[in-house]
């Protein structure tokens, strides 16, 4: 089966491996709204023909209009995933400072083109001796919350350098006030954006960098010419437009992730943190504690680096709570 | 050399042979502004260069020579390294050593004399980075990127292709500061310290250095002692030029930026001159820049600045040549005091 401590989101690799687990699943494993963006009807030309650089362009215009970001700074990509794995072919960096506990991949990636990589909880703090700092704002898992004055003040320390300031703001939709996409397109700084999670359809395989010129020009090149589907463009740019859904879903997500901390703390577990698509909660022995919630039919998202903490998807409803809370019982 | 520290050089020996910095009744540092004065005028003739090419060709000619028989890529790096240091003694001492032999066996007659005042003035290069930039400036006031890429390839070797108006811009100004340590500044430095021979040497260890001093795979052993030769050589007359533009823009800022940012650069030269620039003009220049495929990390001269434009080349070219001018001034005081 494919490494459940490297991604959640493998429900098909523990469907085969717990044979006996009480059944329907209930996947918590990832940090995606449960109650997906509903308007996905796409008409026939958005896969009858290529796309065309207007529906890029419409894409482009409805992401800075929902971020109020500027238009020009951004790149169209097939999931914030692949242009992790891409930064290292674009930038030649050797020094880099990466938050810990943090999206693992983006170390990963890095150590892979061979740069030196320091794990850090300050990674700010290094600003002035690397070439590169990485963070996630808000951080996953833990929800860590950067302050978009302090990351400015990073990525101006940085560019003076000629340095870069990477912030992966695949949960910012959640929160705008954090985001510096307003900042986009300075030196110095490198926005990664995630469309499923907030959206629910990680399935459209949709996200965005928003870099200064060369980095974008690089970018553009490594990506090709149709790297993103008609369908994703043209699901995206109806739900990037869609203001009022998204204030709508915002307080509903915050209710449903606070109901998911009553249930844990009910199981006489404590909150350590999260943002409002999951949490992370401490628990005692988390990978045995992982493996009986998996037998439950409850698939949670564990850490190779943490025996003590488990990450929790928000429960699409209350058939689905009431199975996790029946399933903590067990860890006592 | 001890002369320029005695400030007032006396003209002859106590046996009544001349002085060293003098070339007959002629003090070195007025052979070096005539030999300037004559590459401003004329240049280096087309006819001449079809005729006898250039000094500059005949000692590349040399170096490509050694290159091709005592740079072999089967060697280790130590041995490739110490034959690149021997190449680089051996060319510098034969150029270096046929000056010299020149400069004290031609007659003191005016006709001598104006023979070491020609071959001078084909190792400054001032008219010709002049010319250089200015066909950059054109097509990119027009808004003509194409050509403008086409004329800064002929001084830069980053991919044009990926150059924007600014980057064309900045690659323009720091070769303009680049070069005018290189091609103007340090040979007229070497050459009114030690007279032909120091602007020989100096030109041979230079050319080196941009023939072998590269970090590619084929230089890296090869070249390595020349590429340190010329952080030498350069050490001085780099700190000259970053004055030269400091002083000739009036502007506090350029002391400012040269003294706080040079330092970051790569080079621990050109970034004086570039830096002086940079504040002058109050541009960035330097920063991130393509290599082959990859964006590499290259610290900003002057980051608070705005980015360069065509205009910002012309305010560039007008602050060379006041620097120039600057530096003539210099060269005429010395020569004069020196008589």
């Amino acid at each position: 089966m494919r490494n459940d401590f490297v991604h959640g989101g493998a429900l098909d690799a523990m469907r085969t491996q717990f044979l006996s687990a009480r059944l329907p699943w209930v996947d918590l494993s990832t940090g995606v709204n449960p109650w997906p963006y509903g308007n996905v009807q796409i008409g026939p030309a958005a896969l009858a023909r290529l796309p065309q650089r207007d529906d890029y362009a419409t894409c482009r215009a409805a992401m800075a209009a929902a971020w109020q970001a500027p238009d020009s700074a951004i790149v169209l990509a097939p999931g914030s995933e692949l242009l992790i794995r891409l930064l290292p072919t674009v930038l030649n960096v050797n020094r880099i400072a990466v938050l810990s506990p943090t999206y693992g991949d983006h170390a990963q990636a890095w150590r892979h083109a061979g740069a030196e990589i320091v794990e850090t909880e300050d990674p700010l703090s290094h600003a002035n001796s690397v070439d590169m700092v990485v963070i996630c704002n808000p951080n996953n898992p833990d929800g860590r919350q950067f302050a978009p004055s302090a990351l400015r003040e990073a990525y101006m320390q940085l560019a003076r350098r000629g340095g870069w300031l990477v912030v992966d703001e695949a949960y910012a939709d959640l929160d705008p006030a954090l985001s510096l996409a307003a900042d986009g397109g300075a030196e110095g700084l490198i926005l990664l954006r995630s469309f499923g999670k907030f959206y629910g359809l990680p399935g459209l395989r949709l996200g965005a960098l928003i870099a200064p010129t060369q980095v974008r020009n690089a970018m553009t090149e490594r990506l090709g010419v149709w790297p993103v589907s008609g369908a994703a463009l043209e699901v995206g740019s109806n739900a990037y437009r869609d203001l009022d859904w998204q204030s709508k879903m915002r307080p509903r997500l915050a209710d449903a992730r606070q109901r998911l901390d009553d249930i844990w703390i009910n199981a006489g577990q404590r909150v350590i943190g999260g943002t409002s698509l999951f949490g992370l909660y401490r628990v005692d022995n988390a990978h045995a504690a992982w493996q009986i919630l998996a037998q439950q039919g409850i698939y949670t998202r564990r850490f190779e680096s943490s025996k003590t903490t488990l990450r929790i998807g928000l429960p699409r409803d209350e058939e689905q709570e009431n199975r996790l809370a029946d399933a903590l019982t067990l860890l006592k | 050399m001890a002369s320029v520290f005695r400030w007032k050089a006396r003209r002859e020996c106590y046996d009544g042979r001349p002085a060293s910095w003098f070339v007959g009744m002629v003090s070195v540092p007025l052979l070096m502004l005539a030999a300037w004065a004559m590459e401003v005028a004329l240049g280096w003739p087309a006819w001449l260069f079809a005729r006898i090419r250039h000094p500059v060709v005949w000692m590349g000619a040399l170096i490509e020579f050694c290159d091709r028989q005592l740079n072999r890529p089967k060697w280790t790096y130590p041995v490739r390294y110490v034959s690149g240091a021997v190449t680089t003694l051996v060319v510098v001492s034969i150029v270096t050593g046929l000056a010299w032999g020149l400069s004290v066996s031609l007659p003191k007659s005016w006709w001598g004399i104006l023979l070491q005042i020609i071959l001078a003035s084909s190792l400054v290069a001032s008219r010709s980075l002049y010319m250089h930039i200015v066909e950059v400036a054109r097509p990119l006031a027009r808004g003509n990127l194409t050509e403008a890429r086409g004329a800064v390839a002929k001084i830069v070797g980053r991919d044009p292709d990926q150059l924007d108006e600014a980057g064309i811009a900045r690659a323009s100004l720091e070769s303009l500061a680049e070069n005018m340590c290189d091609g103007v500044v340090a040979p007229l430095f070497w050459g009114a310290c030690f007279g032909l021979p120091g602007l020989v040497a100096y030109k041979a260890i230079n050319t080196l250095d941009s023939m072998i001093g590269h970090r590619s795979d084929r230089y890296v052993a090869f070249g390595g002692f020349a590429a340190r030769l010329d952080d030498v050589a350069n050490l001085v007359p780099a700190r000259i030029s970053a004055l030269l533009i400091a002083v000739a823009s009036f502007r506090i800022r350029a002391f400012e930026i040269a003294s706080q940012d040079a330092r970051a650069h790569r080079s621990p030269n050109a970034g004086w001159p570039e830096a002086a620039m940079a504040g002058a003009l109050n541009v960035r220049l330097s920063g991130p820049r393509t290599y082959g495929v990859k964006i590499h990390q290259e610290p900003w001269l002057n980051g608070q600045g705005v980015d360069p434009d065509a205009i910002s080349i012309r305010a560039g070219l007008n602050l060379y040549l006041r620097a120039l001018i600057l530096a003539a001034l210099i060269l005429l005081v010395l020569g004069l005091a020196a008589m």
